[in-house]
């Protein structure tokens, strides 16, 4: 058909628009806001810090308590911090346009209690294990093995979810349904056995289900980085067939959309950057849920800028939120993803008000 | 280059909601499809656009069914445009006329020159060029529907499929968007067929009629052949009265409904709709 020609059209060259100036404008905001973050994490803690000693220690000088302190503790937190909210709000974006719901977040497939009941049975198969076992039998069941119990159950009951709704063609209602009552069984699973066999564990068995950075090391990052990368590209790769996923089943087809192969490897990778970073960190609430309206907000719904602005936002949001969370009524520590929740709700709800003021 | 559909069957689950002998569409011609609510017209227009798989016969592009062609690649020859879609949240009309586009995209490749030039024009032809920047869910229905429209056309296919493409608009645009349609059929040589509620629109402007009750075809040709007032009795139980109008040296037939009083007047509803017994002949009725 490649000949015919279709009416003369001059086209008139775009100049940069509005839009594009804004999103540069707040993509740098947001760099600029990140490193200062993660400048502010190091100084901050129950051993305040000077900008001076962070310096020696990251050249390989100064101190040697000090060097620990920020190589084994604030360092590795800090940009797991980083890494993890950037997941979250990657997967719940993703979500929310395959799924074509504003509520969608990875709780909503099942990830999130999935991980959960893997976490919470591992704790207690690991005392019980250890106990049995006795002094000279070791221990067989170290935390170290927690994450990837983690990413198990998160991967495990994603898929049971898919697979419930594989008949269905995968549509978005049966899989966000199907994902709703999976995550209520195992929930209720969890509850039961933390209720039941939780004995000395429950304190940390709720900590890890709250969310929590506490005690991570680079052995987490390095865990989690190359989920990083496959899930970074993956979302690259998506970036346009997502775009049409968020329409009508019909006008997505229509358009020439392989429908059930990008809404499988949408699924896969929103499942994988979850379950990856709820392994290393518990289910953090909301960061998924809110981001991404967040980022709708400051640039709009064009996806190839709402990516990079929700990965940066995630990022913001759950490294601050951190930091709130290890100084403010120290030496007690909250878990992050309580302090996400109530931090990024409010940030969440000033901005959808001021948006509808804005539109009415 | 031709859409042929042969022993087509269509229905969701074990109920068979339309069946179809054979029927093709030929090259550069505009065909609308007519008949009651839940006639199976639209169900018919899915199956054409390869959107609904049918339970039984299938439909051919240049002799190839439909699924095996690569979706990009059907996309590029055929664009359908369902019955009041909806948009995802905060998109602009730019935006959502740019996804017209995806099957001429690579996957990872940057947004082309000539994709701007096109989606330029086809916001241009819709009269919706001056909302480019305005987001899609503050239009109002009319300005929807075109924008709609001008996602299709920037899939440059050369075989549209419309669901009701004017419903949501006035009179003025209803017009407006059938005389776009029709001069987009007669100058680029597109293939259109359209699901129309309206039918003196589709006698104004079809080249073929398709007529269909209860999920079969029961009347096919031209408007001059098939519109008359025993057609509207077969489709919608209606009475009418027919005139004719001139348009550009074409006698078209039109329908106007008969008010009750009128219908139950025998002598003024015969007088008026002219029950012509060659017609019915045509309906090869079930």
């Amino acid at each position: 058909m490649g000949a015919r020609s279709f009416i003369a059209f001059t086209a008139p060259t775009q100049s940069a628009s509005p839009a594009r100036w804004r999103f540069i404008m707040v993509g740098a905001l947001l760099l600029a806001a990140l490193a200062a973050l993660l400048g502010l994490s190091l100084l901050l803690g129950a051993v305040p810090l000077e900008a001076r000693q962070i310096w020696l220690a990251l050249s390989g000088e100064g101190d040697a308590t000090i060097h620990a302190l920020l190589w084994n503790l604030r360092l590795p937190r800090s940009l797991l911090a980083v890494v993890v909210g950037l997941h979250f709000a990657l997967s719940g974006l993703i979500l929310q346009a395959v799924i074509r719901n504003p509520l969608a977040d990875p709780g909503v497939i099942g990830v999130s209690s999935g991980a959960s009941l893997a976490i919470v049975a591992f704790l207690l198969l690991a005392d019980f294990i250890n106990a049995s076992l006795g002094h000279d039998g070791g221990r067989l069941l170290t935390l170290a093995g927690l994450p990837f119990a983690a990413l198990l159950g998160g991967l495990g009951s994603a898929l049971l979810v898919l697979a419930l709704s594989w008949r269905a063609a995968i549509s978005p209602v049966r899989l966000a349904l199907n994902g709703v009552a999976v995550g209520a069984v195992l929930n209720a699973l969890v509850m039961w056995i933390v209720v039941a066999w939780g004995g000395a564990r429950t304190e940390i068995t709720v900590i890890w289900l709250a969310g929590s950075l506490y005690g991570r090391d680079f052995d987490h990052l390095a865990l989690l980085l190359p989920w990083s990368a496959l899930g970074l590209a993956g979302a690259w790769l998506l970036l346009r067939p997502l775009s049409l996923l968020r329409f009508d089943d019909d006008v997505a087809r229509g358009l020439g959309l392989h429908l059930l192969r990008w809404r499988l490897v949408a699924l896969v990778v929103a499942v994988l950057l979850a379950a990856s970073a709820i392994a290393v960190a518990g289910p953090i609430g909301f960061v998924g849920l809110v981001i991404p309206h967040l980022a709708r907000l400051l640039v709009g719904s064009e996806l190839r800028r709402l990516l990079p602005v929700s990965a940066l936002c995630g990022a913001v949001l759950t490294l601050g939120a951190d930091t709130v969370a290890r100084t403010a009524i120290q030496p007690l520590e909250l878990p992050v993803g309580v302090l996400t929740t109530l931090l990024g709700i409010p940030v969440f709800l000033i901005l959808l008000q001021r948006h509808a003021g804005k539109t009415a | 280059m031709s859409l042929h559909a042969t022993s087509l069957e269509l229905g969701y689950g074990p109920r068979r909601i339309v069946e179809i002998a054979e029927l093709r569409l030929a090259p550069g011609t505009l065909t609308c499809i007519i008949g009651p609510n839940g006639c199976g017209k639209s169900t018919l227009l899915r199956a054409l656009g390869g959107l609904l798989k049918p339970a039984a016969g299938r439909v051919c592009l240049d002799g190839r069914p439909l699924p095996q062609w690569k979706p990009k690649m059907l996309a590029r020859r055929l664009a359908s445009l369902p019955q009041a879609p909806s948009a995802p949240d905060g998109i602009s009309v730019r935006q959502l006329v740019g996804h017209g586009r995806y099957p001429h995209q690579g996957l990872l490749a940057s947004h082309g020159v000539g994709d701007d030039g096109i989606i330029d024009w086809a916001m241009q032809a819709t009269r919706i060029a001056h909302l480019q920047t305005r987001v899609f869910s503050t239009l109002s229905g009319g300005e929807r529907q075109r924008a709609w429209l001008a996602m299709t056309l920037a899939q440059r296919a050369d075989i549209l499929l419309l669901d009701e493409p004017t419903t949501w608009l006035d009179m003025g645009h209803q017009a407006e968007l059938l005389e776009l349609l029709a001069a987009l059929q007669r100058e680029h040589g597109l293939t259109i067929a359209m699901v129309l509620h309206d039918i003196n629109q589709a006698s104004q402007y079809a080249d073929r009629l398709l007529a269909m009750r209860d999920g079969r075809i029961v009347a096919d040709g031209p408007p001059a052949q098939v519109v008359d007032g025993a057609l509207t009795e077969t489709l919608f139980g209606l009475r009418t009265e027919q005139v004719y109008r001139d348009l550009g040296g074409r006698r078209v037939p039109f329908c106007l409904p008969l008010p009750a009083s009128a219908a139950a007047d025998p002598a003024a509803a015969s007088a008026a709709a002219r029950p012509s017994p060659t017609h019915s002949t045509q309906f090869d009725e079930v």
